[in-house]
């Protein structure tokens, strides 16, 4: 194929204990737009990091144009024309947009070598231009909105010559709006002949924008479509392969009392109006795409961020939540998403990470009783299943499985009846998986409610009584643990 | 296992000090006569006391990744103040020294807390500027002189040994308040708050533990210290002067780094900065006593800091 | 793409209040400008001989040391390190300010050339040490405060232990008129006398410093350093490089400043520039440029250094008019200090409040 921009030929990849991908093949034409999209796990990240020089493939060939090439870090990447530009955006926020564009080649005048400031913003002028933007160059980047650093972040690609632009989630945290201007500027970049892979989980966006369609699920590609000529419940069948069946068989819990009401939970501008309910026994999934909104609302209901309207009400008083310490009054427990950052002290031990969140408890007095301690720690190490050499051993060489279930250890020893959890089973293995979800399950029988936010699609339905879906901010739909499907609820996402 | 393992290193560290600790004292000891004198050893004692003091709480905020540089000015302060008020007419009684003393630590360690805590300033600069202004308040009360104040109880607390033991008095304070510190951040709740603050203070707040109000009473508690330390000062040299207290903060900062607390929070524990000061004290009054002057230390100091940094620096890079 | 051109006009255009434009607005100055202001007519109002212009010399001559100063922890503050050893880097120079002035009069050279042979080496040491800062900042990885923090201990120690052992540093004095009129001529001539010349000096100083700044290839990388040391690094700039630099300036105008102060006071003692620390990051940090790094300029810089000596000035002249004790000057300083940045702290929270996003 001599008119590919970009051929990725049977790409394989594999990490300890995991194959990421096998044998992907991919190309992309001058001018075209490819959607690439697959559940979390089926191997676009890895794909695109090979494609950037982070990651180096074990099979296969990277052709541009024809060529083979070879990368061994981003600027060889960048060297070749390509350019992916990630949800977080390296801007420098205290400086013009001009600037950002030339940083590092400033335009100068000859003879004195001083910065022409004249030449850099009609340099800038010239790209944004070229992208139809209409941005005055003059403009600090600190006070652009997200959408517009983005649109910045494309020119700057442009201005170093990027022919090959990969866009990962671009539109997560823009509005409409953006998201049409971001996509005018997709199609100026097509008449340019840059070739665009477009990763998104928003499945309506990749309709409108896409030429074609690559579907990868599992580290392996299941097939390409033109956009044209293909349906979205084709699409999501590709993604999602056949029914699954449910590989953790579930309990039936009797739902009890109320446990949690939320009322109108609004935060300006990230969510509106989150209201829903929790009973002892029930584990309510949310769902909902990156940049929906979903995590603000654990956090929020947690104290880890604060809101702007809305009541709390727990177990049938109104409850204020201006901190953490607050929630766990109330009995309000959470998971975080990122153990390493707010879940565990990596240098401290395992008895430590356990009781970290109930000191107070550790004996009466202000004495820690460290015998206590012990007990504890050892209580939980064996009912959860911690594999550890001993309690005293620091947290960060234990497993990731075995991290996750100190870190559930120590949601359980606060003794909550209300447990937030941001993806509990994110980067573990599959043993440890099933674990956690025996001790969901207990934790259910024993009169406690899980509020649980997964993008993993089996495990939501397998785990969740109810799944709400949040999208753009608000609750688009709700659906029993019966009637839903993965269809339904990428669906749901796209209203 | 490994925590072991690391655990061990680092009791290794602070048994290593104290070898050193050990070897300065007997090369002093062959160098000097007088070093190894009663006199010479209980006034080394009562100096390195006096300072130590602050060492200790210093070590706590060190932990939770923060600085309190105001110490200085704080003990400064707290002489002026209380030789100023000793000798307006009527006279403050003399009991009430001591409550004066801890209620002006308290009020500025209260000042620090409030404005790190709640406005998230840079700690270093904030204490800095309270550096300045209790520095100031004293040239303020005392007219940049210097007021006598000749009481029993500063003095008390200053001058006096322990009969029968000899022990100077301030020697018996610091080694009370390294106890109670060392409790304090070995085995009580609150301590365990302070250690999981330093090594992820983002944890730390996930897990309910109020971050805001463990470091303000780390502040408070430095603010205390240091006020204390500035009576066992009046108590020594029965004066009052805005200019007390000079460059302390150096002195503290490189004890506790030199005991292994790092800069950048998370470990550190209170024998190694027993350890860190008591070596700097030795080292400092042996050199003054082989004949080198105070600047020449002075200089010797800047360079001994960088070095325990760097040095330390070094060790953890090696473990990678 | 009027999409675009929508959406940013819409957010430019966001109504500002009074409070946001002073303090979270783009530039200091407004703010300062009104302080300086409520200053002026604060202590003109309650002393008799405010508004005098003998005053006005006298704060003119007050300013050039920290104004000097200033410039160089203005460059340490963009790439977003600090640099307390300012003020015994100062005190060390104004020792050795004497010493060479004694050391080339000793040897016979001419008392034209000495002025120039002394501010050469002055530089040579306030670079050497700023070089020893940098290097241990940049290439062994230490901590900045911890780094200056000893550089100020050494260089303190250093000047006290000279003191000690040179004769000459007894009393300190230089009464050579050709050297002290480096920084006692007025212009345009001693008749008219106006205008001091280290005013010019300060001037020319400002001026290159803000064209470097804005200007020049280094001093736009000096700003990207500091925004997004990260971003830089990207972008191909050698950020040790810079950093390094942003301290060897730092030391520069310290000495610059020592061999001004003792031209003034004909005095150069070791205890010179003691506290300046305190007022060189006032003054900066007043001046709005943030310790965040990458954000802030001269201008305000130039404002804040007249605020502080118009307090300076005025303070004395309040107590000589209510008797309130010259003392309360470092109180005043410090609590000017926690005031800057406080506000710094507020515009950086105001910042980041504006971009919480959806997740």
């Amino acid at each position: 194929m001599s008119n590919a921009l970009l051929e990725m030929r049977s790409i394989s990849k594999q990490f300890p204990g995991v194959q990421a991908l096998q044998d992907v093949t991919i190309d992309l034409a001058a001018g075209e737009v490819l959607g690439l999209v697959g559940e979390n796990g089926a191997g676009k990240s890895t794909l695109i990091k090979i494609l950037n020089g982070d990651y180096s493939m074990d099979a296969g060939e990277i052709l541009i144009e024809g060529r083979k090439v070879d990368f061994r870090s981003p600027s060889d990447a960048a060297e070749q024309g390509i350019r992916v530009l990630y949800q977080e955006l390296i801007t420098l926020d205290t400086l013009t947009v001009a600037e950002n564009l030339l940083v590092g080649q400033l335009p100068t005048r000859r003879g004195l070598g001083t910065v022409d400031w004249r030449a850099a913003n009609e340099n800038a002028r010239t790209v944004l231009q070229r992208m139809n933007i209409d941005m005055d160059p003059r403009t600090i980047v600190g006070d652009l909105t997200v959408h517009q650093k983005q649109v910045l972040e494309i020119a700057k690609a442009l201005q170093k010559k990027a022919t090959i632009l990969v866009m990962d989630e671009p539109t997560a945290a823009l509005g409409e709006e953006d998201t049409q201007s971001l996509f005018g500027i997709i199609r100026s970049l097509k008449e340019q002949g840059v070739g665009v892979i477009y990763i998104s989980h928003r499945l309506n966006e990749v309709f409108e924008i896409t030429d074609r369609v690559t579907v990868l699920r599992d580290g392996r590609k299941i097939g390409t479509v033109k956009t044209s000529e293909a349906g979205m419940g084709q699409l999501i069948s590709m993604m999602v392969g056949r029914e699954l069946a449910e590989f953790y068989p579930k309990r039936e819990v009797p739902v009890g009392d109320l446990l949690l009401e939320v009322r109108d939970l609004t935060i300006q501008g990230i969510i509106e109006h989150i209201s829903f309910s929790l009973r002892a026994g029930e584990i309510v999934g949310l769902f909902g795409l990156l940049g929906s909104g979903r995590i603000n609302v654990l956090r929020a209901l947690y104290g880890l961020d604060g809101y702007d309207h809305g009541r709390i009400i727990v177990r049938g008083s109104r409850a204020v939540i201006a901190a953490p310490d607050k929630a766990l009054g109330y009995g309000i427990g959470y998971m975080p998403i990122d153990r390493k950052l707010e879940g565990l002290a990596l240098a401290l031990p395992v008895s430590t990470n356990i009781t970290m969140a109930n000191i107070d408890a550790i004996g009466g007095g202000p004495v820690l009783n460290r015998k206590l301690e012990r007990q504890k720690a050892g209580k939980w190490v064996q009912d959860v299943n911690i594999r550890t050499p001993d309690l005293a051993t620091a947290v960060n060489s234990l497993s990731g499985g075995n991290q996750q279930k100190i870190v559930l250890a120590k949601l359980l020893e606060t003794g909550s009846k209300i447990f937030l959890m941001n993806e509990p089973t994110r980067g573990i293995d599959v043993g440890a998986k099933v674990d956690i979800y025996q001790m969901m399950e207990n934790l259910c029988e024993m009169g406690a409610g899980i509020v649980m936010i997964s993008s993993e699609l089996p495990e939501m339905l397998c785990m969740a009584d109810r799944i709400l879906v949040i999208a753009k901010g608000r609750i688009a739909a709700e659906f029993s643990h019966q009637e839903a499907t993965q269809e339904k609820l990428l669906q749901a996402t796209t209203l | 296992m490994e925590e072991k393992l690391q655990k061990k290193r680092q009791i290794s560290t602070t048994w290593i000090l104290f070898i050193v600790l050990l070897a300065m004292v007997a090369a002093f000891s062959a160098l000097s006569k007088d070093f190894y004198s009663f006199l010479n050893l209980s006034t080394m004692l009562t100096n390195i006391s006096f300072s130590g003091i602050v060492a200790g709480t210093l070590t706590l905020i060190m932990i939770t990744g923060g600085l309190d540089i105001s110490i200085g000015g704080n003990i400064a302060l707290t002489t002026c103040l209380l030789a100023y008020l000793f000798n307006i007419q009527p006279p403050v009684p003399a009991w009430s020294l001591i409550p004066i003393a801890l209620a002006l630590g308290a009020a500025i360690g209260a000042f620090n807390g409030l404005f790190i805590t709640q406005l998230d300033l840079n700690p270093i600069i904030t204490t800095l500027g309270t550096m300045a202004v209790t520095r100031g308040l004293g040239y303020v009360l005392t007219k940049s002189r210097s007021i006598l104040i000749m009481e029993d109880v500063t003095g008390f607390i200053g001058r006096t040994l322990i009969p029968g033991l000899q022990i100077p008095m301030p020697l018996a304070f610091m080694v009370v308040v390294y106890a109670f510190l060392y409790f304090l951040l070995g085995r009580s709740k609150f301590g365990r708050k302070v250690y999981c603050i330093g090594a992820n203070q983002a944890a730390a707040r996930a897990s309910g533990i109020r971050v805001n109000r463990v470091k303000f009473l780390l502040y408070l508690l430095s603010g205390i210290a240091a006020s204390f330390s500035g009576l066992i000062l009046t108590g020594q040299t029965a004066v009052g002067m805005p200019q007390h207290a000079n460059g302390v903060e150096l002195d503290v900062i490189t004890a506790v780094l030199l005991g292994g607390t790092a800069l950048s929070g998370g470990k550190g524990d209170i024998l190694g900065t027993l350890a860190g000061v008591l070596i700097l004290g030795v080292l400092y009054n042996g050199f003054t006593m082989i004949g080198f002057r105070f600047v020449h230390i002075r200089v010797f100091q800047g360079i001994i800091l960088i070095l325990i940094v760097a040095l330390y620096e070094m060790r953890e890079k090696k473990r990678y | 793409m009027s999409n675009a051109s929508a959406a940013s006009k819409n957010n430019l255009m966001r109504r500002r209040g009074i409070g946001e434009l002073l303090f979270y607005g783009k530039s200091m100055i407004p703010a300062l400008g009104l302080l300086l202001l409520i200053l002026v007519l604060f202590f003109g109002f309650s002393t008799k001989n405010f508004f005098a212009l003998g005053t006005f010399k006298a704060i003119i001559s007050n300013i050039p040391v920290i104004a000097i100063m200033s410039v160089g922890m203005t460059f340490v503050l963009l790439i977003g390190g600090l640099d307390i050893s300012v003020g015994s880097i100062l005190g060390f120079t104004a020792v050795n300010v004497v010493l060479f002035h004694d050391l080339f009069e000793k040897a016979g050279v001419p008392p034209v050339w000495i002025p120039w042979l002394v501010v050469l080496f002055s530089l040579v040491i306030g670079v050497l040490l700023g070089t020893i800062n940098g290097l241990i900042i940049t290439r062994v990885g230490i901590n900045p405060v911890i780094t200056t923090l000893g550089m100020m201990a050494f260089a303190r120690g250093l000047a006290s232990w000279f003191a000690l052992g040179f004769e000459i540093l007894k009393t300190g004095k230089i009464t050579d008129q050709v050297f002290l009129n480096i920084a006692r001529i007025y212009l345009p001539s001693s008749k008219l006398a106006i205008i001091p010349i280290t005013l010019i000096y300060l001037f020319i100083l400002y001026a290159a410093t803000i064209i470097v700044l804005r200007y020049t290839r280094f001093g736009r990388n000096v700003y990207a350093v500091g925004s997004n040391e990260y971003a830089a690094r990207l972008a191909g700039i050698d950020v040790r490089k810079t950093k390094f630099s942003a301290y060897v300036i730092s030391g520069a105008m310290a000495s610059l400043a020592g061999v001004i102060l003792v031209a003034q006071l004909s005095l150069g003692r070791d205890d010179a520039g003691l506290g300046t620390e305190l007022e060189v990051i006032t003054a900066v940090v007043l001046g709005g440029v943030s310790m965040a790094g990458g954000k802030g300029n001269l201008f305000g810089v130039v404002i804040a250094v007249l605020i502080l000596g118009v307090i300076r000035n005025g303070m004395v002249q309040f107590q000589e008019a209510t008797g309130l004790s010259y003392y309360w000057r470092e109180v005043v300083k410090g609590l000017i200090l926690i005031l800057a940045i406080s506000i710094d702290a507020a515009r950086i929270m105001a910042t980041k409040r504006r971009q919480r996003v959806r997740q």
